[in-house]
């Protein structure tokens, strides 16, 4: 009996080193062939800039509107990898660019800055592309609370940037821009193409994330327009216990009521249809494009993997796209969110872009229709709760209380049953071994034993079913503490060495990593773990009480699950572990008390015995 | 207890399963203890896995867990009623 449980947790942890392993690694490449474009390194595509093109460009002609289309060149330069010397990815793109050709020797053109009190981006004169996307109000978690912070970026290579533009597949990106300011917060830039005037305007508002976007020029009449973000967006947040693969990057189209979301790698994929926007996102910033006209049109886009990258995980893909549409008159219209995924940003556009933030898994009683109303719900009560306390550490507990309040009835029953099941074991055993040979009548025996001690497992509330409701809403709370930009950056008083509820919690910092395996390494002390690891043995030990301590089940039970969940929840997001923290306690209240209404009840049987 | 590599997996595979439910049960802070039927089904689980090949256990898996709602009936059921059981050891 023994044997086999220790059996099992070899097998279990020698598959998690297998898969941890080098050797796991080419078995999952082997059955999982990663189906990239073949991603060159940058003096390699300088080298040979054709090759790489024709082979991107060959299979993507056909797609689009029938003619050779250059739209598929500017996004096949996005497939190199970050060119980090400009002359370079100048002579490597000339043979692309069909625009007026920049003279050969390497110009800098003017770079702009424009800004509101939310946004700062920075446009180069070449394409008029934004190389920078600052968000002002959002600091990197390193330098988070230590006074000068520095806003993060949302572009991943400048060398490629975002909203390039396209008019009939032919890329503008090697044009030279000019500024000029105009009225209402409008910027534009201006070249010519061909002897005729491009104007690309960007348009600022106050107080908002959202850009708008113009292209105009004659050019246009019955043309078709493109939107380049050759650019993936880039990372900002540090790694966790899962490498990232917790939040990892997200390509999301929706048209109509069609929502895709693409976490994984393809090839290089084209889709048409009338979009509403196409997303990409991070863990916690996105950038989305609305075009102001819903019409047909096409989404090409490409997943590579970000280098230095050691394995195909998902977290470490990163995406760029373009999106196509015909032209409205002479003009181009586009709406660009350039913010965070906070729900309530999102909501007020009004088009489902918080869809894109908290999803279900459809084959689950379609979880993907309602399970991010849950998520929203509960996040939306985290902030009401924060409104009145300021404390996200407050809120999360107050939300535990909430939750076991809600399924107290259920649990206050079951730990009830459970309690006095304790009690009745041995009777029970031995109603069991007295009537083994006879199932009626032991079946008899025992509604008869049950009915004395006055326990009835059909009182309790239909069985196990009702207790996986709580399912639900403890994911929720996972997925709102380890998604919701709120709690970014927020500390608590409850545990006052931690300073960002998001991150995993670091009671001292090690300047060294402790390999541990199936993790990325613990490069921190943490003591809520424990805490919550302690509680959970206490807890167990609780329910426990006067039963057989030989019983190898029980044991496991005992040691193994806390020293599992210890490991399991080291590199945690600190507001998950406050939150099993607190829930233990307050479980443990409950037992307490149960247990002791119990033992008072049976000790006045005894009594009138 | 007989020997042979199929029993011995059965065996391995019957523990990896409820270990996997209590690790579950554990992780949403279920309770045991409001068991309508003896054993309880993780262990009812368990012991299917152990006694019956993969695709006779697994039916009668289904059947138990399905009948645990108020109308599902209660009471002793085991994998296999200890009488019939010990008459195959014999």
């Amino acid at each position: 009996m023994n044997k086999d449980k220790i059996a099992m947790f070899a097998l279990i942890i020698a598959t998690l080193l297998f898969f941890q392993s080098p050797v796991g690694d080419s078995v999952v490449a082997k059955f999982f062939p990663a189906k990239n474009v073949p991603v060159a390194d940058s003096t390699n595509a300088a080298d040979q800039p054709e090759a790489l093109l024709t082979k991107v460009a060959a299979p993507a002609s056909a797609r689009l509107t029938g003619e050779d289309s250059p739209i598929v060149d500017t996004v096949a330069v996005a497939a190199t990898p970050a060119v980090t010397d400009s002359t370079n990815s100048t002579t490597a793109d000339s043979t692309v660019a069909v625009a007026p050709v920049a003279p050969v020797a390497p110009i800098k053109p003017d770079t702009t800055t424009i800004e509101n009190d939310r946004i700062r981006l920075v446009v180069a004169g070449d394409g008029a592309r934004i190389i920078s996307a600052k968000l002002k109000r959002y600091s990197y978690a390193k330098e988070m609370g230590h006074g000068d912070s520095i806003p993060v970026e949302l572009v991943a290579d400048p060398a490629r940037g975002f909203a390039g533009a396209a008019i009939n597949n032919q890329s503008l990106n090697k044009s030279i821009f000019v500024y000029a300011k105009g009225a209402d917060g409008r910027h534009t830039f201006t070249t010519l193409v061909n002897g005729v005037e491009v104007k690309k305007s960007f348009v600022f508002a106050d107080s908002s994330y959202v850009v708008g976007y113009e292209l105009e020029s004659a050019l246009l009449k019955g043309a078709s327009a493109s939107i380049l973000f050759s650019s993936g967006i880039s990372e900002t947040e540090t790694k966790d216990n899962w490498g990232m693969t917790r939040n990892p990057r997200l390509l999301s189209i929706k048209s109509g009521k069609d929502l895709e979301k693409i976490n994984k790698k393809f090839d290089r994929k084209s889709v048409a249809g009338k979009f509403d926007w196409v997303t990409m996102s991070s863990a916690y910033f996105a950038v989305a494009v609305m075009p102001s006209s819903i019409q047909d049109g096409a989404v090409e886009a490409l997943s590579e993997q970000i280098t230095p990258a050691p394995k195909d995980k998902p977290g470490n893909l990163i995406y760029s796209f373009a999106h196509t549409a015909n032209a409205v008159g002479s003009k181009s219209n586009y709406d660009i969110y350039f913010g965070p995924t906070k729900i309530t940003e999102l909501q007020a556009l009004n088009v489902g872009l918080n869809k894109t933030v908290f999803s279900g898994w459809k084959l689950f009683f379609g979880a993907n229709m309602w399970f991010p109303a849950i998520c929203e719900f509960t996040l939306w009560l985290m902030n009401a709760f924060f409104i009145v306390f300021h404390d996200y550490g407050i809120a999360i507990v107050l939300i535990t209380v909430i939750l076991r309040l809600v399924t107290f009835p259920l649990t206050q029953s079951s730990m009830k049953s459970m309690s006095k099941m304790r009690d009745l074991q041995p009777k029970l055993q031995a109603v069991q071994e007295k009537y083994k040979n006879n199932p009626q009548m032991l079946q008899a025996k025992m509604i008869e034993l049950y009915r004395e001690e006055g326990v009835n497992p059909l009182s309790s509330l239909g069985g196990c079913i009702p207790m996986l409701l709580q399912m639900p809403i403890m994911i929720a709370v996972y997925n709102v503490v380890s998604k919701a930009v709120e709690l970014r950056g927020k500390s608590t008083v409850l545990v006052p060495w931690v300073k960002d509820l998001s991150q995993k919690e670091a009671l001292i910092n090690l300047p060294f990593t402790i390999p541990v395996p199936f993790t990325s390494g613990y490069d921190t002390i943490a003591l809520l773990p424990l805490i919550m690891a302690v509680l959970m043995f206490v807890q167990t030990k609780m329910s426990m009480k006067g039963a057989n301590s030989n019983d190898p089940n029980q044991m496991m039970m005992l040691y193994m699950m806390p020293v599992m969940m210890f490991f399991m929840f080291y590199n945690m997001p600190a507001g998950l572990t406050v939150y099993f923290t607190f829930s233990s306690i307050l479980q443990i209240v409950q037992q307490y008390f149960v247990d002791r209404a119990n033992a008072k009840k049976s000790s006045s049987v005894t009594i009138v015995k | 207890m007989s020997g042979g590599v199929k029993m011995q997996f059965r065996r391995i595979l019957a523990e990896l399963v409820y270990f996997g439910v209590r690790f579950i049960k554990r992780l949403f802070f279920m309770q045991d203890g409001t068991c309508r039927f003896e054993p309880t089904c993780s262990q009812y689980t368990r012991e299917a896995i152990q006694l019956l090949p993969l695709h006779k256990a697994l039916p009668k898996i289904i059947r138990r867990v399905s009948r645990c709602h108020p109308r599902g009936g209660f009471g002793y059921d085991p994998v296999i009623p200890k009488n019939v059981n010990q008459k195959e050891k014999m």
